[in-house]
């Protein structure tokens, strides 16, 4: 159970003067039940690579094989890869539709054929799991706030019972308790052994939270591995594209001026780490 | 998987070249009369000059010519719609018949002369988009509709209102196009069932785009009244307009391909 992408390429608007070429030769396993974040900067590739994970694009060469299932293959392939692969957008006003937020919620699971009462189930569970009231459902989603806006998308996609879930840029212009509770919930589905694979360029969270990260710059791959490699690469060396988090930073600073403290991006830790430096 | 085809009617492409180096004014006028020489031309053959004079301007303003036809892809079901009208319906030497529908020696010549037309008016009128950028094309058209100001006519506020429109063109497809990624990474079916349905699976799709619409009026409203924008009345430009000596050339070389044209296919 996994998606495997294989020396990716991808060209928008191949023989025209507009021909881009947005990815090329990236390679990436998500397994079921794992945390996988793609890091890069605006226009590093992370959105088409995001794309190709549930078909909407497919590859100008190279390969995305989802449980076995490649993506070049005919519609109908692509639907099933579609419904395996939950794909939230990064606005909400892509996608919100209905008049009430029970329509909305029932809009996936309506069109992979789910009956009416699983579809009932199915909402009831996630806006609970998404921290929804249910006193929302009558209400219009276009009336909700932003955060109840962003989290209501992500149970929408998440109503269908995919197997894998990709966001892209989820806790964008979300405040810090809910952009915490998000993740907290995140890493819940990895518990429940979904895929879920995480678009951002915020370094920190992907060093803190993924299983594996994945660096793109340019739509190339210039870092792949364990959130902790990835830290001693970049302690050696810079990535281009990537600058270490602040809190990285204030620990490299430390030690520079002789307080042996270790690597961390747990902030408490590194304050009860230093308060013992200081008094030994 | 490309939803929707961005290279289409009106779309502009930046290049070195004479042709684009022009006053949009020049080419405004130049398309108007190249426009009106495809319309006097009666015999179908004569539309090979038309032809050949639209390579030499794609080669002179380097646009490749197969991305100048493409931009009449999305009118090309028009124009064999109007081809055939005119082919089942002209009457004349009757060529071949069957039940009802017969097709004269009129029609043939009809048909070929009216498809011809339509078919490079739109490439020409494309060549103006291909080579004009949206903001010189509607500072032109402004400046070629000022004299008619003086009798009411709303020069500046017709220039604005295609400016904003022109530039919300791909904005909006891009919109449009990522709506639909998400409805369908949704699972919405677009492609299946009959018209009804198909329209129905649409709403989806309709309905972020009209509110997104809605939106982006407001911004750029808000926008523009930031900047204190008051309409056109004492509204001075960056980059005014000259006309320079090309121009005044290469007006005189358009009319004079132009009447050469006529008047050959009139003397033919």
């Amino acid at each position: 159970m996994s998606i495997r992408v294989d020396s990716l390429c991808h060209v928008y608007h191949p023989g025209t003067p507009l021909e881009t070429k947005a990815l090329s030769g990236v390679d990436l396993t998500v397994e079921a039940g794992t945390w996988v974040a793609v890091v890069g900067q605006t226009g590093s590739g992370k959105s088409t690579l995001a794309q190709h994970l549930n078909a909407l694009l497919v590859p100008t060469s190279g390969s995305v094989v989802v449980d076995g299932v490649p993506t070049t293959a005919e519609t109908s392939a692509l639907r099933s890869v579609r419904r395996k692969v939950g794909l939230v957008f990064q606005y909400p006003e892509h996608q919100l539709f209905a008049e009430s937020v029970s329509e909305e919620m029932a809009f996936g699971p309506r069109n992979w054929k789910f009956t009416e009462e699983e579809i009932h189930e199915t909402t009831r569970k996630t806006m609970s799991l998404l921290g929804l009231p249910e006193e929302l459902l009558s209400r219009s989603p276009f009336h909700l706030s932003g955060g109840q806006k962003r989290r209501l998308c992500i149970a929408s996609v998440l109503a269908s019972r995919p197997d894998y879930l990709v966001l892209d840029e989820p806790t964008a212009g979300m405040d810090a308790p809910g952009r915490k509770e998000l993740l907290g919930l995140l890493k819940g589905l990895v518990e429940e052994k979904i895929g879920v694979v995480h678009i951002t360029h915020d370094l920190e969270l992907a060093l803190a939270l993924a299983d594996q990260v994945i660096v793109l710059e340019k739509g190339k791959t210039v870092f792949c591995g364990s959130p902790d490699s990835l830290m001693d690469e970049l302690l050696e060396r810079p990535i281009r594209g990537l600058c270490l988090p602040p809190i990285l930073e204030l620990v490299s600073g430390l030690r520079d001026y002789g307080y042996p403290v270790p690597y961390t991006l747990d902030a408490e830790m590194l304050a009860l780490r230093l308060e013992r430096e200081i008094r030994s | 998987m490309k939803f929707l085809n961005h290279l289409t009617l009106g779309q502009y492409i930046p290049a070195e070249s004479p042709v684009h180096r022009l006053d949009p004014r020049c080419k405004i006028l130049s398309v108007v009369l190249l426009l009106a020489g495809i319309f006097l031309m009666k015999h179908p053959v004569a539309f090979v000059s038309w032809g050949v004079f639209l390579i030499i301007l794609s080669s002179f303003s380097r646009i490749p010519i197969r991305v100048v036809i493409q931009g009449a892809r999305p009118v090309i079901i028009l124009v064999l719609f109007t081809a055939g009208i005119h082919l089942f319906l002209t009457r004349g030497v009757i060529l071949w018949e069957w039940g009802p529908l017969s097709i004269t020696k009129e029609g043939v010549v009809m048909a070929s002369r009216m498809g011809l037309r339509l078919f490079f008016l739109v490439l020409y009128a494309g060549f103006l988009t291909l080579t004009t950028s949206p903001m010189e094309l509607s500072d032109g058209l402004e400046r070629l509709f000022r004299p008619f100001q003086r009798i009411g006519f709303p020069a500046h506020e017709m220039a604005m209102m295609m400016t904003i429109a022109l530039r919300f063109i791909p904005t909006l497809f891009d919109e449009t196009d990522r709506i639909l990624r998400a409805q369908l990474a949704r699972g919405a079916d677009l492609e299946h069932g009959g018209l009804f349905r198909r329209m129905k699976a649409f709403i989806p799709v309709l309905v972020p785009l009209f509110v997104i619409v809605f939106q982006r009026a407001e911004d750029l409203a808000q926008a523009m009244e930031a900047r204190c924008y008051r309409g056109g009345t004492g509204r001075s430009r960056m980059n005014p307009l000259r006309w320079k000596i090309a121009d005044t050339l290469a007006m005189s070389g358009i009319l004079a391909i132009v009447a050469i044209f006529v008047l050959i296919d009139m003397g033919a």
